[in-house]
């Protein structure tokens, strides 16, 4: 069961005793009294308390703890080594518990007498006394109205050492359904464990990132909407989206069309056609198919439609900065580099090739193709298939000297995480064997980038970029490996704009990287601009822009149903129409499908 | 007929409304339009031939809204607390949207305009939307008819279109003008006054405040016609000897069944040889009701004396008053006449080429409506009784809350009130107009104004106001009356069956017919004239005096 307790403890009576001075000096056993609460022997937990270097938070994640003659300890060396060095004469040391019997976080604060005495006289109904408050010994608090007023002062005492970010963004509303949705993924007796678990691995991980030595670290952002746009007015900015069309009543024929929508504005500018440039790009995916060169099976529709929007979204970027050179920034909805291991020509997708012409047509060729991308499969060269021309283009996007930049609105994986364990552990802020056992929680608990990041940045506060690798050769078919091989690597970092709402991951090609401190403030500015949704508001317009909206899409369906159906019966043949009409009646669940009753 | 592209049809439409995308700045609301479409022809009921017919549908703009889909309302928070300006960040400026409720008025073939009909089909959708040339609207407002217009003003936003409406049914089938004060309902009914007054119909013209003297100084611009101003003048004579039993009946309790008989003895000793003025009359009732034996309740007399010298208090306050207005400086220069006997001299209010003005003020609301009853009733009865004494003829009411009160003001015994709906109700039959001009509607006798045909509505915030006005006005719609509150001076809506369909105009001002002497007094300056004024000088002299006696008082 999930409760929350302090623990008050007499200072005096901590360190006093022969019996506690040997105790913590010797066994490293921090004693906490005759009782823990809920807290079972071997409860593990992670203890968190401020260093004696000011500001310096420190996570211990190997603490737990133990019963030992009929008498509660905290044992954590950390703990120990801090409580031995400070003056606890005449102070209280407080344990915040939060957590179930077998998994807590503990937060140890120390609380001069005129803390308690203070709260008292503000809401004299507390009456500590009968608590036993202030302890002559130790005390355990359990009384809800009691843990929550001390939590409360002590938490605007110091916000960070008991991560008020993290409960307040695990507790706004629209994460907490995010959460209940993530929590039915796992097992029950885990769901009871997942806050905690998340809020550890968080407070470790922060600790660690705000460790000296790192190179990936937590970058600030100073809000000031009059700094960032007066920095940027007058220069270009391109916002990029796709949408596709689905045709709901043909079956099997979807998809049919997609667009790429750009917004460029340019803040600050006063004249409307000179501040905004809107251009809309379509794509009927038929025609940019190679007629030429089959493939023995029909390719996935779902895969086909994937395939063609990463590449459509890259290709319409590159075209919108070859005509606007002078973009300071271009970005786009969702990541800048796809996983597209799986786009190729083979069972079960069956991708097919893009149409040389189509390609021609927008200055790309064999040649180009295959100076840029090395080993391409197949003899004549697939050159133009999918994940060829993928290479290509995400290969100049990477050395395109305009920053060009991917947003990810909910950064569900756990790319960010790996990386930043991987990197953490090369530069020995931590262990092999403490990466070992994070990832395995992680693991344990589907923890993903969106939720641990959530509680470990602040409002205002980035990840700095870290290079992740999306497209795994292991996952690749073997004479594709060596194309997969040369998809860039992005520089990916995660910006928090607001609280209570999940960070968003921002992928960066090379010239992104060089400025990414100005990538991050321009983000989060322009997020601030949408502060519930806190996604940049430059890609909530072009998402909206480029976006097919269903009732065209039903239109676009109804008509041709009714078009089809017409020339089934201008033919005459009975037979056709019938199938025209069963064609048309088909439906995920329809009822001439449906089994019928004995 | 080729019109300006101003959007295209979207949605669901029915033969009675459809919504539209705009095209920025392409039209305004109120503004008429048109689509074409094909519709199932009327010839072509046979199931084995079906035909179609292209027409216009006509419609009027009566919703439209703008909206920045790219624009989050969010963003609007930010920037508030920011104190940023919208364009100085990345938000979107450019893509505005204009949506727009069309109400269908009906459809014409197309290139004959003339003949509306009501539309049967629903509106196509993805159809052109289009703003109609000035001619073309000229004559869709016209139709066929080739009888007499008036001309009342534009089409609000196209002032190239005039508005003229059929003159038969207001001067016969009643109209009534109706807006808050400021909105242009006298301007209104000054411009359709004027109209008919050129076309050389017999107006009555019943004025509490002396809004349209203006006639008679610029009679000049109605050559051979009569404008003549009247105050009320009640004389009693054989035929209406019981004015004055009626006056106590309407301006007291009434008398009691004794005193009523006390009353009529009096009545029967006065010997009338010609007619007298209402007061030397009352002032004989008196007399003979002295010269009465007295009775078994020595009380009675007294009682109806009591009840004359309160009509006669009341006439002769009044008429001095009425009188005092009359001569103040403003409106020395018009030539007053005591007022005609409607019942022995109809003609003299009622004649072809002649605006009759009937000047009230002065009166209190009982006492004006009193009179007119009087002059109206008679009047009346003159047409009703196909006597031929008097032509046909358009009386205007203003201030009609007055005359013909609603229920809800607890004045159902307003004299005026029965005349008045006898007079809405069957004065169709005999040439009977009337144009009643009021600012609260909600107070308006809603019999008598739903009887109107034609309404004319200007801006009205009340609502109270709205509401009835939308209860009472069939052709009202919803859309209509949400534009009420918004008109500036002198715009509103006309409905009804002076015109095809209601039309969102704006009235002509004849500012010529105006007269700076009333409801534009500068009072800050008649305040600064009387501080330096003999009475100012009196005032201020006795006020001394005062000061010096009780000065004294205390010294002694």
């Amino acid at each position: 069961m999930h409760r929350n307790l302090f623990i008050l403890v007499d200072g005096g009576w901590l360190l006093g005793g022969e019996q506690n001075a040997r105790r913590i000096a010797e066994h490293a056993l921090c004693p906490v009294g005759p009782a823990a609460g809920h807290l079972r022997d071997g409860c593990c937990l992670l203890i968190k308390f401020k260093d004696h270097t000011p500001g310096t938070i420190v996570a211990e994640g190997s603490a737990r703890i133990q019963v030992f003659k009929e008498a509660f300890y905290v044992k954590c060396e950390g703990l120990c080594r801090h409580l031995q060095l400070a003056d606890l004469h005449g102070k209280i040391v407080a344990f915040f518990i939060e957590g179930s019997e077998s998994e807590a976080r503990c937060v140890v604060d120390v609380w001069e007498p005129e803390f308690l005495s203070r709260l008292e006289s503000i809401e004299p109904a507390l009456r500590f006394q009968s608590y036993d408050i202030p302890p002559t010994k130790a005390t355990v608090v359990e009384a809800p109205h009691i843990v929550e007023a001390l939590y409360r002062e002590a938490s605007a005492k110091d916000p960070d050492l008991f991560a008020l970010h993290a409960a307040r963004f695990l507790d706004a509303p629209h994460i907490l359904t995010a959460l209940f949705s993530h929590l039915f993924s796992m097992r029950t007796e885990e769901n009871i464990h997942f806050p905690i678990v998340v809020k550890k691995l968080a407070e470790q991980l922060r600790a660690s990132l705000e460790t000296a030595g790192s190179k990936i670290r937590i970058g600030q952002i100073r809000k000031s909407h009059l700094d960032m746009w007066s920095e940027v007015e007058g220069e270009r900015f391109a916002f990029v989206d796709g949408g596709v069309a689905r045709i709901a009543s043909l079956p099997g024929i979807e998809p049919l069309a997609l667009r790429v929508g750009v917004y460029s504005v340019r803040p600050g500018v006063e004249e409307p056609e000179h501040r905004e440039q809107w251009s809309m790009h379509p794509y009927v995916i038929g025609d940019l198919l190679d007629g030429g060169r089959r493939l023995p099976e029909r390719a996935d529709p779902k895969r086909l439609q994937e395939a063609a929007r990463y590449t459509l979204e890259a290709l319409t970027a590159l075209l919108h900065l070859r005509e606007h050179p002078e973009t300071r920034a271009l970005l786009i909805h969702g990541p800048l580099v796809n996983a597209f291991q799986q786009y190729d020509e083979g069972p079960p997708n069956y991708v097919p090739f893009l149409a040389p012409g189509f390609l021609n047509k927008i200055g790309i060729d064999e040649g180009k193709v295959s100076n840029k991308v090395q080993h391409i499969p197949g003899e004549p060269s697939m050159w133009n298939q999918f994940m060829a021309i993928y290479a290509y283009l995400m290969q100049l996007i990477d050395e395109c000297t305009i920053p060009v930049v991917g947003v990810v609105e909910r950064p569900v994986g756990r790319a960010v995480t790996t990386a930043v364990m991987d990197r953490l552990e090369r530069e020995r802020v931590f262990t092999a064997a403490y990466k070992e056992a994070a990832i395995e929680k992680i693991e344990q608990y589907d923890i993903t980038d969106d939720f641990l990041f959530g509680c470990i940045l602040k409002e205002g506060e980035y990840l700095t970029p870290i290079e992740v690798d999306k497209n795994l050769e292991v996952r690749a078919r073997d004479r594709w490996k060596p194309v997969v091989a040369q998809y860039p690597r992005p520089s990916a970092m995660l910006v928090k704009s607001e609280e209570s709402n999940f960070p968003f991951r921002v992928e960066m090609n090379r010239a992104a990287a060089e400025v990414s401190g100005f990538i991050a403030r321009f983000l989060y500015h322009t997020a601030r601009l949408l502060p519930r949704y806190a996604f940049p508001v430059g890609l909530d317009i072009v998402d909206k822009y480029a976006k097919v909206p269903d009732w065209l899409s039903r239109g676009v369906s109804a008509s041709l149903s009714a078009g089809m159906l017409r020339r089934a019966m201008n033919t005459g043949d009975p037979r056709l129409v019938s199938q025209v009409r069963l064609l048309l009646a088909r439906g995920p669940r329809d009822f001439f499908f449906r089994p019928k009753a004995q | 007929m080729v019109g300006i592209h101003v959007g295209t049809v979207v949605g669901n439409t029915t033969p009675q409304e459809y919504r539209f995308f705009m095209r920025n700045y392409a039209a305004k609301l109120g503004d008429l339009v048109y689509t074409e479409m094909d519709v199932p022809s009327p010839a072509g009921s046979d199931r084995e031939a079906l035909t179609k017919e292209r027409v216009a549908v006509w419609g009027r703009i009566v919703e439209l809204g703008r909206f920045n889909p790219f624009l989050p309302a969010e963003a609007g928070q930010e920037l508030a607390e920011e104190r940023l300006e919208l364009r100085d960040t990345v938000l979107s400026l450019s893509r505005d949207q204009v949506e727009g409720k069309v109400l269908v008025l009906g459809a014409t073939p197309m290139g004959d305009f003339k003949r509306m009909r009501p539309l049967n089909y629903p509106v196509s959708p993805g159809g052109e939307v289009l703003l109609p040339p000035a001619e073309s609207v000229k004559t869709i407002l016209t139709g066929d008819e080739d009888a007499p217009r008036l001309k009342l003003g534009t089409l609000i936003g196209r002032s190239n279109v005039e508005v003229r409406i059929k003159t038969s049914p207001i001067v016969a089938r009643h109209m009534a003008i109706l807006a808050m004060t400021g909105g242009g309902k006298t301007v209104a009914a000054r411009r359709i006054i004027r109209e008919l007054l050129t076309l050389g119909y017999p107006l009555l013209i019943l004025d509490p405040h002396g809004d349209y003297l203006g006639l008679y100084t610029r009679r000049d611009l109605f050559p051979s016609r009569t404008v003549r101003l009247y105050y009320p003048n009640l004389r009693v004579k054989s035929e209406n000897r019981d004015l004055v039993g009626y006056l106590v009946s309407q301006m007291t309790q009434g008398f009691s069944d004794a005193q009523r008989d006390r009353y009529d003895e009096a009545l029967e000793k006065v010997e009338l040889r010609s007619e007298v003025g209402l007061d030397d009359f009352l002032q004989l009732l008196v007399q003979k009701l002295d010269e009465l034996p007295k009775g078994s309740h020595p009380g009675t007399v007294p009682a109806v004396k009591r009840g004359l010298r309160i009509v006669r208090g009341y006439i002769q306050q009044m008429g001095k008053s009425n009188e005092r207005l009359r001569q103040q400086a403003s409106l020395q220069q018009f030539p007053f006449e005591p007022m005609p006997d409607p019942l022995t001299n109809p003609a003299g209010f009622v004649r072809p080429n002649q605006a009759s003005v009937l000047y009230l003020g002065g009166y209190d609301h009982l006492t004006q409506s009193t009179i007119v009853s009087i002059v109206l009733k008679q009047l009346f009865e003159h047409r009703a009784s196909m006597s031929n004494a008097i032509p046909p003829f358009l009386a205007v009411v203003e201030e009609a809350h007055n005359f013909i009160p609603s229920h809800s003001e607890g004045q159902a015994d307003t004299p005026s009130l029965e005349i008045i709906r006898k007079v809405i109700t069957e004065g169709r039959k005999f040439g009977t107009g009337l144009l009643l001009v009021s600012q609260r509607p909600s107070r308006l006798d809603e019999t008598a104004l739903s009887q109107c045909n034609t309404f004319m509505i200007f801006r009205l915030v009340n609502p109270r106001d709205q509401s009835f006005v939308e209860k009472v006005m069939e052709n009202l719609s919803k859309d209509d009356s949400r534009l009420l509150p918004g008109f500036g001076p002198g715009q509103g809506i006309i409905s009804g069956q002076a015109v095809r369909f209601p039309l969102i105009i704006q009235v002509e001002h004849d500012k010529e017919l105006e007269i700076a002497a009333i409801g534009d007094e500068n009072f800050l300056e008649a305040a600064e004239r009387w501080s330096h004024s003999q009475e100012a000088a009196a005032t201020a002299r006795s006020e001394a005096m005062i000061s010096e006696l009780a000065e004294s008082a205390r010294s002694s």
